[in-house]
């Protein structure tokens, strides 16, 4: 990790060299005379001995490399400040200024439609960064940094892919570019994009584990409901949702590398800025039943038919059925077995199985009534006769075979479904047959039979 | 000590092919499933499902297209490969993979051989194309498009779990005991450990065996392919091989062996146990010396081998007692499915 993060920081420096330096913002409120020492540190409010020092390498590598520490840390006006002025407000504008529009660049759309969705609700500490302990062990909803924790700029994964696009800028990009201002500013960011996602679909789906994976915390959960506000516990549906969503194919798909298997947000919050999850009760939600046809028909997806309207049955297929998991056991067993291993576990359950099945032969080898068997007979418990009369095409042997109830039910219902067919012609002989009491019929079957 | 020298002579009793087949069986067992799914794992795989899944990329959904068969392919390539593969050797060679390999198929077959036939339950006597066809459609059509998952009735997803299981498996453990585990673990007991040579599930709900049936079916018809023939003036109407055939694919019609060539498995029991030399897994063009005749026991008439399937016995009139249920059965899941495309195709 530190020498990817190096790396990048040889990367960008020789990248930045000499005439775009100033690009990087070097500290210009002087925060690293402090924060640059290699031990700061110091006790918070609970106690709790903590680090202060930013590591340049990491920071200047960031997402946020190139803003200024002041522009997101607005609090601090002079030092030595106090914890609590080092809040952040994500939805606040910085001097980042973007290029297409000349304004200074703002994460406030996305506050927005993360406010306005399920995590978005109560307090997410003003997108503040506050205690970080805290907010693990004590918080049910994330803030922006639970999970975008200002990662290196480019994933570790995609380093090697973003070298040899970054080989190509000055041959490549230059042939028609050559002596644009803009190339050399954002070349890198261009390339970033160019070289995909940042987060693919196993490590986005992570993002949501980390926290929803976490049957515990889940079983804690309070939902507000979208219309009476009215506080619920969660059912097991949303406790269980990632163990749920592993046995689909979905997620079954994707966690065998086939990035063919729809992750997390790509049905929870498909459209806008990916921020927008929602409880599936809530109209808005991508989820809900009305927009269920959309979501799953997006393109790449369904698309063919999960807006034709014969089809409501399949947007109605449980993505995380409870019934596919034995609520928590796998996870109880596999905790279990890190100790050590535990085969006899399934040797218990099955060794009954396995006694019931030796056992029992065992005991009709020895007990059984041989006289019974023959070689030409069929020995099911069920089903003998029939077999014996359809497929070997032995008659029944009438004097012993007693006609149950169900027989006479089938012959009354057949000789009136063939009376009604043939109600212009009846004949005697047919008549007498077709209504025998049951009592004639327990005693002899008719002699026409044979 | 007699228990054990009595299961090797009744294990000694049994025809050499079947006790080759039953040593495929147990070793394809071993390979795909358990606690060292070798091939699988190959693949990338712990099981048989996600993109070894041979049973999903063709179910359809109304209003699908090209695409989507496509996309659904794509996801569960392997599987379609394997059943490609699957069918191209039954069109030549009869069904192979579902009689020799199929470690699902055999797996509930080998339990249930081990258990006294007195515990079981026979289902050959069912309407078995009847049953299996109408369940085919309803997978197909009916099921996705109710929004019935796949994977609800599977038994590709229940034995190597149950096998995973019994190696204390927590993976395997935890899908049994879930509500579809249980589901399917009472559909693997009664369809197959406690049914009679433990083939119902292959014959009545397997869409695998019911698509390779098809081709079996359709293969029998060309005169050099691997088939199990009858040869008709040979049979004397024994009908132990319709006793021993474990999927109810020979039925004795006017006291002659014919076979359902749809449900046969060639697992070639038939042939074994037949004292006259008139049923074989062989072509039929070529009048090949019967095998008799080269251990020098002369059988004549040279046989003519024909494929044989049902034929229904023609009633000279409707009687009160002529209806019959399997075609009630039948009628009614083509309705069904008639109504699904039919349904399909006017709701857009
Ligand atoms: S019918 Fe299906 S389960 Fe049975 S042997 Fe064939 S593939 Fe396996
Ligand atoms: S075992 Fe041979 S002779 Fe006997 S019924 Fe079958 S085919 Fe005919
Ligand atoms: S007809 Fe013969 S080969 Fe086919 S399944 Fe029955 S016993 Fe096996």
């Amino acid at each position: 990790m530190r020498s990817i993060t190096l790396l990048l920081l040889m990367l960008l420096a020789a990248f930045f060299s000499t005439a775009h330096a100033e690009k990087r913002h070097p500290d210009p409120d002087g925060c690293f005379s402090c924060h640059g020492l290699p031990d700061l540190k110091y006790v918070d409010k609970q106690g709790q001995l903590r680090s202060a020092t930013i590591l340049k390498a990491d920071y200047y590598g960031s997402l946020h490399g190139s803003v200024p520490c002041k522009d997101c840390h607005r609090k601090i006006t002079d030092y030595p400040h106090e914890e609590k002025d080092g809040l952040v407000d994500c939805s606040e504008t910085c001097h980042v200024k973007e290029p297409s529009n000349g304004k200074a660049f703002t994460h406030k759309d996305i506050a927005k439609e993360f406010q306005a969705s399920a995590h978005g609700k109560g307090l997410i500490k003003d997108f503040a960064a506050g205690n970080r302990i805290k907010e693990d062990k004590d918080s049910a909803l994330p803030s922006c940094r639970r999970c975008h924790a200002n990662d290196p700029y480019i994933a570790p994964s995609q380093m090697a892919a973003f070298k040899e696009a970054f080989e190509h800028n000055d041959a490549e990009c230059g042939t028609c570019h050559a002596g644009d201002v803009w190339r050399d500013q954002f070349s890198g960011h261009i390339l970033r994009r160019y070289i995909g996602n940042r987060l693919n679909k196993p490590v986005s789906n992570a993002l949501c584990i980390d926290c929803h994976g976490n049957t515990e915390r889940m079983a804690k959960v309070e939902q507000e409901d979208p219309i009476t506000k009215e506080k619920e516990t969660v059912g097991p549906e949303f406790i269980y949702s990632t163990e749920t969503y592993d046995k689909t194919l979905h997620g079954r798909l994707i966690s065998d590398g086939n990035m063919m298997g729809a992750s997390c947000i790509e049905c929870h919050a498909p459209t806008g800025l990916h921020h927008d999850i929602r409880r599936d009760d809530d109209p808005k939600a991508s989820v809900h039943e009305y927009q269920l046809a959309t979501t799953c028909g997006q393109s790449n997806c369904h698309q063919g038919y999960a807006k034709n309207a014969a089809n409501r049955g399949f947007l109605k297929t449980p993505m995380h059925g409870a019934a596919t998991v034995a609520l928590g056991l796998e996870a109880k067993l596999n905790e279990l077995q890190q100790t050590k291993s535990n085969w006899y576990y399934g040797a218990i359950v099955f060794g009954i199985l396995a006694v019931i099945f030796f056992g029992g032969s065992v005991f009709w080898w020895l007990f059984g009534d041989r006289k019974k068997l023959s070689k030409n007979n069929n020995n099911s418990l069920l089903g003998a006769d029939q077999f014996q009369r359809i497929i070997i095409g032995t008659k029944a042997n009438k004097a012993r075979v007693k006609e149950g109830r169900w027989e006479v039910t089938k012959r009354q219902v057949s000789g009136w479904l063939a009376q009604f067919g043939r109600k212009s012609k009846p004949s005697a002989a047919n008549e007498d047959k077709q209504a025998p009491t049951e009592k004639t019929a327990d005693a002899h079957t008719p002699k026409d039979e044979s | 000590m007699k228990i054990i020298k009595g299961w090797y002579q009744e294990w000694l009793a049994q025809p050499k092919v079947q006790r080759f087949r039953y040593m495929t069986i147990f070793a394809s067992c071993v390979l795909f499933l358990g606690p060292l799914t070798i091939l699988p794992k190959l693949a990338g795989n712990s099981d048989l499902c996600g993109r070894l899944c041979m049973r999903r990329f063709y179910l359809y959904f109304p209003g699908m297209t090209v695409e989507d068969f496509v996309t659904h392919a794509s996801a569960a390539m392997i599987g379609v490969i394997a059943f490609g593969l699957i069918l191209l050797t039954t069109l030549f060679f009869g069904r192979i993979w579902c009689g020799y390999l199929c470690p699902v198929g055999g797996f509930s077959e080998l339990v249930s051989r081990l258990l006294n036939d007195r515990w079981k339950i026979e289902y050959r006597w069912l309407p078995q194309f009847q049953i299996r066809y109408g369940y085919l459609a309803t997978y197909m059509i009916v099921l996705p498009a109710i929004g019935v998952s796949a994977c609800t009735l599977c038994n590709f997803i229940t034995v190597p779990r149950l096998v995973e299981s019994m190696s204390g498996g927590a993976g395997g453990l935890a899908f049994i005991f879930s509500a579809v585990g249980l589901v399917n673990l009472s559909l693997l007991l009664l369809l197959g450990f406690f049914a009679s040579k433990g083939r119902a599930y292959c014959q009545f709900m397997c869409p695998i065996g019911a698509i390779d049936g098809i081709v079996n079916s359709l293969g029998s018809r060309f005169r050099n392919t691997h088939r199990i023939r009858v040869a008709k003036e040979r049979c004397t109407g024994c009908n132990i091989c319709a006793r021993n055939c474990m999927c109810g694919a020979i039925k004795m019609v006017d006291k002659i062996a014919t076979v359902q060539q749809s449900s046969c498995m060639d697992c070639h029991e038939c042939v074994d146990v037949c004292d006259w030399n008139a049923i074989e897994w062989t072509t039929a063009s070529r009048n090949k010396t019967p095998k008799r005749i080269k251990k020098g026991v002369d059988i004549f008439p040279e046989p003519d081998w024909q494929v044989m399937t049902f034929t229904p016995r023609l009633e000279p009139t409707i009687q009160a007692r002529a209806i019959r249920w399997g075609r009630v059965v039948n009628a009614t899941l083509l309705l069904g499915f008639t109504v699904a495309v039919a349904a399909t195709l006017i709701i857009r």
